[in-house]
């Protein structure tokens, strides 16, 4: 277990080196510039500017003075917001983002796990055909979508929630419900599959000669079990979440990191796009790894690295 | 004592009410049902499977739609006229149903066609700048499914390639082209697909270039698993001894045999591919600006929403539709190739 928690560890950092090495020389091919007016500049302006940014000097130089930085948590200072270092808009934006993430996340589970469990209670019955309705419906519908619609019923037309902003609990209302969507449906499927697979094991036989009454034997015994493989898709949710937060703090105006990324885009903030994709990365590098160490805990059948 | 019953029953008959069945070698031989081969055995369980034959039949009608559609109308999709701008969707006939060529500006509905004393009817409305709608959305379909096609036959190609290699040749092979998969896995792809769309020119080469750099992973795998399970099997080792080369083997025993997998796989692609574009366009990354894309109509169609809801609702719902018939197919034909998987 040490030496596949050590051997993990070691690829999830070389992962993240090869990275930031190749978004670092992407950043170089990128077209346009970071300065805004670059025409009205003068050669003698605009070569300041870029020796203020170290922008002159040769690209090895410079990919071995942002990798030492990188090491030591510094990823540089923007390009716009006033020169002000990256690691400080990446924190000021952590919190909304977060916020929004979990809340949704845990949304999404509570009413995917009540979704699939009463859809594989009610096997092949209209309540299971409806809970599965829903749940192809939550995957095909893209979450700007569904978050576009929403913002205008609920927020536009009824005027029933802020339409937009992020300042009390009723303004994360919209966006959470938006971004669970998607982790809904894919944890409603993933959960009912499960439970079909479990109805069929001894132990709930078991569970069912000794009397135990229904409740306890689907909760007990059925969603415990059935839940261990529904941690797998905590990896592809992570990176779900992400991808969704970009477009759902897009429309909602979510000071976050999403928005970040998006703005930083538009607008050629090279340290910034690099920050925030590696911020993101390695958000996803780990939850890759927790879920494997995780899976391994959780269900101690599972040995993990092949070690007795 | 329930025994002794039914023998005092079984008494009362006379054993010449029996006719001894005559034994036929032969007849107990012959095979009862057609022989079916794997492709009529799927399509046997698919057709039994409603939503996924509704979803095969949308697709088709979406796919001719997005084909003919421009023709239906006669309109072109890049013409722009100013004097006919954002006029909503009017079809004489289903004006009950909502395509009544009013929308609310302030208060109260306005028929846009009276103010801007147009005679002709829109389908599905105009744009900010007069194209047709109709035209736009079966234009936009057709880009859009073209990508999620391409990008996801890209994906086979390559993903059974490497997944092929990988299991076929074990050992270090698959080790070293294992720990390479498990690097780029480890990438988030949208973040790569992002940067790649920055470098290169926008268009549908780039997308769908960028879609492909990781989409081929999760392809590779599956057909790797498949391979491994397949390969130590009689039928291989049979042909093996019959002097087959690995590339015959490969490609005439065991990709055949992995095709179920791999058709279910490429179904789901296609809507992930789809959804990805639209993602792109939707954060302003996708094509360029006369060309329509479901995104971007939708995209285009966001900025007007508070007046003009139809040009965000139209191409959406066309989306969706799209989406779901994919995944709805996809998982039938997944029951249908695969009957152990049904649930």
């Amino acid at each position: 277990m040490g030496r596949y928690l050590a051997q993990r560890l070691v690829y999830g950092v070389l992962t993240f080196l090869l990275i930031a090495s190749f978004t670092f020389f992407l950043m170089d091919l990128l077209p346009g510039s970071p300065f805004q007016n670059q025409e009205k500049l003068s050669p003698e302006q605009l070569d300041i500017l870029r020796d203020k940014y170290n922008l002159n000097d040769p690209l090895p130089q410079r990919y071995a003075a942002y990798m030492v930085n990188l090491v030591q948590g510094d990823l540089g200072v923007s390009f716009k917001y006033d020169s002000r270092p990256v690691t400080d808009l990446i924190m000021e934006r952590i919190g909304p983002s977060a916020q929004l993430g979990i809340q949704a996340l845990v949304l999404g589970v509570l009413l995917g796990l009540v979704l699939g469990v009463v859809a594989a209670l009610r096997h092949n019955t209209a309540v299971d055909y409806g809970a599965m309705f829903i749940s192809v419906l939550g995957i095909s519908v893209p979450s700007f979508v569904f978050a576009s619609l929403l913002q205008y019923y609920i927020g536009v037309k009824w005027g029933v929630l802020p339409v937009a902003f992020w300042e009390s609990p009723a303004h994360t209302i919209l966006p959470t419900v938006s971004l669970s969507l998607g982790v809904t449906a894919s944890i409603a499927r993933f959960v009912r599959t499960e439970m079909l697979e479990v109805t069929g094991q001894d132990y709930v036989t078991l569970a069912k000669a000794k009397g135990l009454d229904g409740q306890s034997i689907t909760w007990k015994h059925m969603v415990r079990n059935a839940l261990i493989p529904a941690i797998t898709i905590l990896g592809p949710m992570t990176a779900a979440l992400i991808t969704g937060t970009f477009v759902i703090e897009k429309i909602f105006a979510v000071p976050g990191l999403g928005e970040l990324f998006v703005s930083s885009i538009t607008q050629n903030d090279y340290t910034v796009i690099m920050g925030t994709t590696l911020f993101f990365s390695a958000v996803f590098i780990f939850m890759i790894l927790l879920v494997d160490i995780l899976y391994g805990v959780v269900d101690p059948r599972i040995r993990l690295g092949g070690s007795k | 004592m329930a025994e002794q019953n039914s023998n005092a029953k079984a008494e009362q008959f006379d054993s010449s009410l029996f006719q001894p069945v005559e034994f036929n070698e032969q007849a107990g031989e012959r095979i009862a049902g057609k022989s079916l081969n794997f492709w009529q055995d799927a399509w046997t369980r698919l057709r039994k499977n409603k939503a996924a034959i509704l979803s095969l039949v949308i697709i088709v009608i979406i796919a001719l739609l997005s084909l003919f559609g421009p023709m239906l109308s006669g309109r072109d999709a890049y013409t722009q006229t100013i004097t006919q701008a954002k006029l909503p969707p009017k079809i004489t006939g289903l004006e009950w149903a909502g395509f009544d060529g009013m929308a609310t500006l302030g208060e109260k509905p306005i028929d846009f066609y009276e103010t801007k004393q147009v005679k002709d009817t829109f389908w599905f409305g105009t744009d900010h700048l007069g194209r047709d709608l109709w035209s736009r959305v079966w234009e936009g379909t057709r880009i859009s499914l073209f990508i999620g096609l391409v990008a996801a036959i890209i994906d086979v190609l390559v993903g059974v390639t490497y997944g092929g290699i990988s299991a076929y040749y074990g050992g270090r092979v698959d080790n070293i082209m294992q720990r390479i998969a498990e690097i780029l896995t480890g990438i988030p792809n949208l973040i790569l697909i992002i940067l790649f769309i920055l470098i290169l020119e926008p268009g549908i080469t780039t997308i769908i270039l960028a879609m492909t750099i990781t989409g081929w992973i999760g392809m590779s795998r599956l057909v790797r698993g498949q391979i491994l399970k397949l390969k130590n099997q009689e039928f291989v080792l049979a042909a093996r001894t019959l002097g087959a080369s690995s590339a015959r083997l490969v490609f005439k025993h065991l990709i055949p045999n992995t095709l179920g997998t791999i058709i279910i796989s490429l179904m789901f692609t296609i809507p992930g591919a789809i959804f990805f574009e639209a993602f792109l366009s939707f954060i302003g990354l996708g094509l360029a600006p006369p060309q329509p894309s479901l995104g971007t109509l939708i995209n285009e169609g966001y900025k007007e929403l508070k007046t003009f809801p139809y040009l965000l609702v139209i191409p959406s719902t066309i989306l969706v539709l799209v989406m779901i018939s994919f995944n709805m197919l996809a998982d039938g034909l997944r029951d249908a190739f695969d009957p152990r998987l049904r649930r």
